[in-house]
């Protein structure tokens, strides 16, 4: 197993939740997420797959700093950082980013696209070195997006452009690690197929680990070189990625995987050499 | 048998021309002039089969099931003909699609939590739809009610049919939306992104649930989705839509063995998979 980049220990997350004053009395408490302990490779993809409710957003909210675990530890770097103070917290937040679901909402919509990608230096007071415009131009062209268009602003882009800025948003300052939440899932499948072949080639270039958080298990089999299974708020197994998509151990990542709608195999590997004749005889 | 009379029984005969749309071409005003978002599409539907309609978002595959049930947009306009049971539905007045959708053809749309009333039990929103439809007294349509909750396999249905609409589960609630669409009997199912909001094992039930009372009623059924293995799984027959247009269509097994057009062969390539058919291929070709 390679260093991990990110190491978190019996994570848990508990809400209170107070009575109506009217039918309810007292306080309840939910464990959205129960003692969950997981590590992300150093220049790999760790992805967290569950159904709704599973605690996997409660996870990258805590991984991301966004809130606070009731008990466990975060490490990141080799440092802790669960109770990370303003200072720590900075320096944390420009090794830490999130791209989120929703790219129209999660960005403003009245800010040009350069504001919108220079805003967490800003908030860093981070000055780039040749220059903001030099390095909004740098990050579109990163992420496939024409460099002319940063006067621009979100709505005069498309889905799959705009949850580009969001990426480019995220690498304005140079992170180590970025949480991807549902970071594709808004998208039409032929967009999802490029944003998720950008992620993997940014990866590589610029040497980025990811958390990747998703509901749907064959777009984490893309991806992820470990995957953990979470269901009610618990990591039921995790691994390999091959080991758990072939070899599930756990019974609901069984049934969750059984559950996965596929074409008939048949139809598929009769396409495969249909296309396979056509490339041979072209 | 006629679109007018308030209720007819019709025994499906399976492979019938249920449903025929030709040239069917829907326009919007914009200020940069007039706008197809469905251009020229056909297509037919027999008795008691599924016909899938796939495509990304802009491809006007919901625009065309609005056409269907006469709700399209203010502004929109339809074109083109749509004949069900042999009767044009092009041209009715307000009042008589109003006695088609429900009667002939029933809806099941994605969110069923916004379509349903927060304010009102379960029950009592499907009695009304069923009263409206066919009048009746309110113990009929409360017996007809908990019988179609049975149907679509809500356990204690005689006790659920009280409770709210936030007391069930994303999955049960959509159970109690296509409980709705069949207690009016219709002879054609409209389903647009039934199970797009819903869990990977929710939707699984749901799909089965639909092909249960398919085989049960001999319903015919429009699946509209953007997910092409979910219509591998529920459609005999796929129309490929893409900016409004037509790109592809035929049986499950042409569109998915054998596609033709060049957009349908990279919808299917850009799908992620669970386990890659094509790695061994590719494996033996390089």
């Amino acid at each position: 197993m390679t260093e991990a980049i990110l190491t978190a220990s019996h994570l848990t997350k508990q809400f209170v939740t107070r009575g109506d004053g009217a039918f309810i009395a007292g306080t309840t408490t939910f464990t959205a997420v129960d003692d969950v302990s997981f590590e992300v490779p150093r220049g790999g993809t760790l992805g967290i797959v569950g159904e709704s409710g599973s605690g996997k957003s409660t996870t990258a909210r805590i991984v991301a700093k966004l809130i606070d675990p009731t008990s466990g530890t975060l490490e990141f770097d080799g440092v802790d950082v669960t109770r990370a103070g303003a200072k720590a917290l900075a320096a944390f937040r420009s090794n830490v980013q999130v791209v989120f679901q929703d790219p129209f909402s999660s960005l403003n919509p009245r800010h040009t696209v350069e504001k919108i990608i220079t805003a967490p230096l800003d908030y860093q007071r981070i000055a780039p070195k040749g220059g903001t415009r030099a390095l909004v131009r740098e990050l579109l062209e990163r992420v496939g997006l024409n460099p002319d268009h940063a006067q621009r602003y979100p709505a005069q882009f498309s889905g799959g452009q705009a949850q580009r800025i969001g990426i480019a948003r995220a690498l304005a300052v140079s992170p180590k690690l970025v949480i991807c939440d549902e970071a594709v899932s808004a998208l039409d499948v032929s967009v999802q197929a490029k944003v998720i072949t950008l992620l993997t080639s940014l990866q590589a270039e610029l040497g980025l680990s990811y958390v990747f958080i998703a509901h749907d298990l064959a777009v984490v089999r893309q991806i992820a070189d470990t995957v953990a299974v979470m269901s009610r708020g618990r990591i039921v197994e995790q691994g390999d990625r091959d080991a758990v998509f072939e070899r599930p151990q756990h019974e609901y990542t069984k049934a969750l995987l059984a559950a996965v709608p596929k074409i008939d195999p048949e139809w598929e590997l009769r396409r495969a050499r249909m296309l396979a004749e056509e490339g041979a005889g072209a | 048998m006629s679109l007018a009379s308030p209720r007819t029984i019709s025994i499906p005969v399976p492979g019938a021309t249920l449903l025929e749309v030709e040239h069917l071409t829907v326009t919007f005003p914009t200020s940069a002039g007039p706008v197809d978002v469905v251009k020229d599409a056909s297509f037919r539907v027999e008795s008691g089969d599924t016909l899938g309609i796939v495509g990304e978002s802009g491809s006007g595959k919901s625009m065309t099931s609005l056409a269907i049930m006469g709700l399209l947009p203010r502004g929109g306009t339809a074109t083109g003909s749509i004949r069900l049971n042999g009767h044009e539905l092009l041209g009715r007045s307000d009042r008589e699609m109003r006695r088609v959708r429900g009667d002939k053809v029933a809806m099941v749309f994605q969110d069923p939590l916004s379509s349903l009333n927060p304010y009102y039990t379960v029950g009592l929103q499907i009695e009304e739809a069923y009263r409206a439809h066919n009048g009746g007294s309110r113990k009929n349509a409360r017996n007809v009610t908990i019988e179609a909750l049975e149907r679509v396999r809500i356990a204690d249905a005689a006790r659920r049919v009280d409770h709210y609409p936030h007391q069930f589960s994303g999955g049960m609630r959509q159970r109690i939306m296509i409980a709705m669409a069949l207690c009016l009997e219709p002879d054609l199912l409209i389903a647009d992104e039934p199970t797009t909001a819903l869990d990977v094992t929710v939707q699984a039930q749901i799909l089965e649930l639909l092909a249960d009372l398919q085989r049960e009623t001999g319903t015919g059924m429009i699946f509209i989705t953007h997910d092409l293995a979910v219509v591998s799984q529920v459609a005999q027959d796929v129309l490929v839509m893409k900016d409004g247009a037509h790109v592809e269509s035929g049986t499950a097994e042409q569109i998915f063995s054998n596609p033709r057009a060049p957009y349908t062969r990279a919808l299917l390539e850009a799908l992620p998979r669970i386990v890659d058919p094509f790695d061994e291929l590719k494996g033996l070709s390089r």
